[in-house]
Order: C-alpha cells, then sequence, then structure tokens
C-alpha cells in the first residue's frame, strides 16, 4: 500500500482515507485499573498494618520544602515570568534516604509540576498528567492551559481520595492567559496562587517570601529570592537539605539554572551579614 | 516520633593510644525543627574524664547535675580525681536506680585514667547496661550510621592527630544520613599533656 505510485487522484484519496481510518483514531483514555484490595479491606489501613504507622522505604518519603511564586519584569531588560525554587532532600522519618532529588517535574515544554509528599505518588501522577497534556496538544493542535492540566490532575487526585495518597504539588506554567501557579493537593484541593510554598519547611520559606516579595522584580532579585527562602528553610526544617533547584519560565522559555549546594549558601550568608557562627565551647 | 528522638543529636567516642577523642553534634530541635545550633552533648567532668549525654535533653540535663552531685561528692569522700571506669560504673548505678522510671538519655564516658593513661570509653542504654569495647561507642539519633562508618575508620593503636581524623570524618558522614543532627560538631581530644578542643565545619541542613 505503501510506496507504491497511484495511477490517479481518486485512489490515492481513498488509500489516505483507509490510511487513516486504521492508524490514526482519537486518543483513547487507557482502560488501566489498579487492582484492589478484597473487599472490606481499607487500603489506608493495609499499609499501616502491614509496613507500621509510619512506613519507611516505600512511597512514604517525605519532608520537602517547594515554592514558586509570579513576578513581573521590573526593567525592561528584565524577563518577568515565574520563579520555582525546590529542595533536594528525600528523607523518611530521621533518615535521609537521597541528598539529590529533582523535585521539578517536567510537564510540557512551559510548563512544571513540583513535588512534595511522597515521591511515588508525585512521580507517577505526574507522569499521568504530562502524558494527558501530550495528547491533548496533539489532538487540539494548541498549548494546553496551566489551569486546564492543573484541573485534570486534581479530578485524578479527587477519584483516589481517602485511599492515603500524599500528594502536594505546584502546576506552574505560562500559556495564553499568561503566568499562573497552581497549587494541587491529594485532598483533591486546587488553587490559583501568586506567591506559593508547599512542604514540611514551607512555613519558614513564606517568612522570607512574605518578607521580600515584590509583585515587580528584576530576574536577578527575583532568582535570589527564591534561592534565600530554600536555604533558610533547609538551615530550620531538619526535613528539607541538600542543593536548591531553580527554574524560571519566563515569557519565551523555560531556564533551568544549576543546583546551589544551600549549605554553602548559608555560609555565604552569615559571612554577608558578619554573623560569627562558629560555636566555641566556653568552659572545659 | 519517639522521645528519644526528640530533641536529635548525636555522641560518638573513639579510643587510641594513650589517647581519646569524644565528638558531638551541636543541633538542639524540636521534632523536625531546628531551634539552636550551639547545644553540645559532652561536658566536662573531671581533668581528662568527659561524659556524653544524648536524648530528651531536659533529662540529660537533670541527669548531669546527678552525676556532678555524685561525682563531687566521691571526690571529697576519697581525696582523689575520679577514674573514666569508676565514673561509668556510678551513672550505671544511677541509670539502675531509675529502672522503673528511666531518663529518656543514653549516657557515654570517655576519657584517661589520671594514673596510668589508659583510654576509657564506655556507653549504656537508659537503664545502665554498660557497653565498653575497645575500639568506639556512639549514642544517639545518629547511632546507627556511626558505628558502621566507624568500623571502616578505626585502626589499633592510633596516636592522637590520627585518632582526632578518624573521629571528625565519622560524624561528618553521619551527619549527612541523619536529619535530627548536625549542624555543627565539636570534638575533644583526650591526651594525657592536654584536651584539644575544635569545632569542625559541618553542613547547615
Amino acid at each position: 500500500m505503501f510506496g507504491c505510485t497511484f495511477d490517479d487522484q481518486d485512489d490515492e484519496e481513498r488509500a489516505l482515507e483507509s490510511c487513516k481510518q486504521s492508524f490514526m483514531f482519537e486518543p483513547r483514555h487507557s482502560d488501566f485499573v489498579f487492582p484492589s484490595l478484597p473487599l472490606g479491606i481499607d487500603s489506608k489501613s493495609f499499609v499501616s498494618q502491614h509496613f507500621g504507622k509510619d512506613a519507611k522505604n516505600m512511597q512514604f518519603r517525605k519532608g520537602t520544602t517547594t515554592l514558586a511564586f509570579v513576578y513581573e519584569p521590573a526593567t525592561e531588560n528584565d524577563k518577568g515570568g515565574i520563579i520555582i525554587a525546590v529542595d533536594s532532600r528525600a528523607s523518611s522519618g530521621e533518615y535521609i534516604s537521597s541528598k539529590s532529588v529533582m523535585k521539578i517535574l517536567d510537564i510540557g515544554d512551559r510548563m512544571v509540576a513540583t513535588m512534595a509528599g511522597g515521591a511515588a505518588d508525585c512521580q507517577f501522577w505526574t507522569r499521568t498528567v504530562a502524558k494527558y497534556c501530550t495528547l491533548y496538544e496533539l489532538r487540539e493542535k494548541s498549548q494546553i492551559t496551566v489551569s486546564a492540566a492543573s484541573k485534570y490532575f486534581a479530578n485524578v487526585l479527587y477519584g483516589y481520595r481517602g485511599k492515603g495518597l500524599s500528594v502536594g504539588s505546584m502546576v506552574a506554567g505560562y500559556d495564553k492567559r499568561g503566568p499562573q501557579i497552581f497549587k494541587v493537593d491529594s485532598d483533591g484541593d486546587r488553587c490559583q496562587l501568586r506567591v506559593c510554598s508547599v512542604g514540611s519547611g514551607s512555613l519558614n520559606a513564606y517568612g522570607i517570601l512574605d518578607n521580600h516579595y515584590k509583585p515587580k522584580m528584576t530576574d536577578d532579585e527575583a532568582r535570589k529570592l527564591g534561592l534565600r527562602a530554600i536555604m533558610h528553610a533547609t538551615f530550620r526544617d531538619s526535613g528539607s537539605g541538600g542543593v536548591c533547584n531553580l527554574c524560571h519560565i519566563t515569557p519565551t522559555e523555560k531556564i533551568r539554572l544549576p543546583p546551589f549546594d544551600v549549605s554553602k549558601l548559608y555560609y555565604e550568608f552569615a559571612e554577608e551579614l558578619g554573623k560569627d557562627i562558629v560555636y566555641t565551647p566556653r568552659d572545659d | 516520633m519517639s522521645i528519644m528522638s526528640y530533641n536529635g543529636g548525636t555522641v560518638l567516642a573513639m579510643a587510641g593510644e594513650e589517647c581519646v577523642c569524644i565528638a558531638t553534634d551541636l543541633r538542639f530541635g524540636e521534632q523536625m525543627t531546628t531551634v539552636a545550633t550551639d547545644k553540645k552533648k559532652v561536658h566536662k567532668v573531671s581533668d581528662k574524664v568527659y561524659v556524653g549525654l544524648a536524648g530528651f535533653s531536659s533529662d540529660a540535663r537533670t541527669m548531669l547535675e546527678k552525676i556532678m552531685f555524685r561525682k563531687n561528692l566521691y571526690e571529697l569522700r576519697e581525696s582523689r580525681k575520679i577514674r573514666p571506669k569508676v565514673l561509668g560504673e556510678m551513672i550505671s548505678n544511677l541509670c539502675y536506680q531509675h529502672r522503673f522510671g528511666s531518663y529518656f538519655t543514653e549516657p557515654l564516658v570517655a576519657g584517661l585514667d589520671p594514673d596510668t593513661h589508659k583510654p576509657y570509653i564506655c556507653a549504656m542504654d537508659t537503664i545502665g547496661c554498660i557497653a565498653s569495647p575497645r575500639d568506639f561507642v556512639a549514642v544517639g539519633t545518629g547511632q546507627e550510621y556511626l558505628l558502621g562508618v566507624c568500623e571502616s575508620y578505626w585502626r589499633e593503636n592510633m596516636k592522637a592527630d590520627e585518632l582526632f581524623e578518624a573521629t571528625a570524618q565519622s560524624m561528618l558522614s553521619c551527619l549527612e544520613r541523619d536529619a535530627a543532627s548536625g549542624w555543627g560538631a565539636v570534638v575533644y581530644t583526650i591526651t594525657k599533656d592536654k584536651v584539644n578542643v575544635s569545632t569542625i565545619k559541618a553542613r547547615m541542613d
């Protein structure tokens, strides 16, 4: 059928039509379902019964600081957009299981999701959303909005409400409506925010963010603010640490910045302030 | 989280040739939050005898006061300096007196015998079971990490400078993996001539 020549136009059109019918169809939703537990057993109590109350090394890796904020350029040389900053620690209880986790996950060319809560839950469901977005763009021949993507995410999570999923994600990106951030969590909650932080160190990050955030900033100022908020959160919160990963989404591109060691950053910061942080025991 | 890891903290002691090292981290936390970064868990008891108290901070402090009381009484009665082994047994006895309602702290003793300069290290559980190996002991939230690391750092008959290096490196490795300890560390190197105190730079996250 392919490669051969056609005698007249009609034959070619008919062949193309049959090609389309047999190979090109509307994307179908996967009919995959998670095997459920026998009737009467609740998935949440199943996990706590068999893996202990705060099951270690399962999907239950917690302790995170993630933040994102929208800002407008202060000068003509700045791009503005969204800054997304996260730490890189994975821990279960006091045990640090990894020091170099990438908690900014790609959804599309211009959209990312951050990861807080269960690592496996976040990775899997973000992948599901990314797939949905790709299929949407192929089908509709236009970019999906951040609003639509986050709503799909929230709907999926709502469908599994009460089953013990642990997800706290920020879907951030630039679309035809401009820069947007949506906070989505495993309770099924979804809300649009301009300044947002999620995770065990979020309150510490908010402290810095609320103090220094301005709607109009230079790019350098904005990146430094994200970095500093993460650094201070990692200092106070033992669940956060490692390096700070930054992502800057501008109206034209998505820039991933190289990781910054938060501990080095802390020492630089202390030096800047002229703060003496060297401890010397007074007696003995 | 258990009460033993409510405040966090780790203490390590290593023995060498006529010298011992005792190291402590500096974090004082309340569960996940770091409240202070200048809280050492090692205390001087006598000239060359140091005690480390990991675990619940307020119990550790009460315990230290009780230890000092008994040790002072001992030194007055005997008119001589206490030996580390004696102090270990004294603390063990104190711990066991609270067998049915123990303090949530694990004591560790490190020191040199004032006469023979023989190194002595020991650690015990909350009710006073002494473990006194010849190589190294650790107590606190980072105990498991430390024992593994020390196994590869420790060598027979280490001199004071080697011993310091081994202790400091073991401690830093432990702090990399234990979220409840860190934010700086202090190492005491006890030799027959003097005690060297050095603060080491650690990660601040």
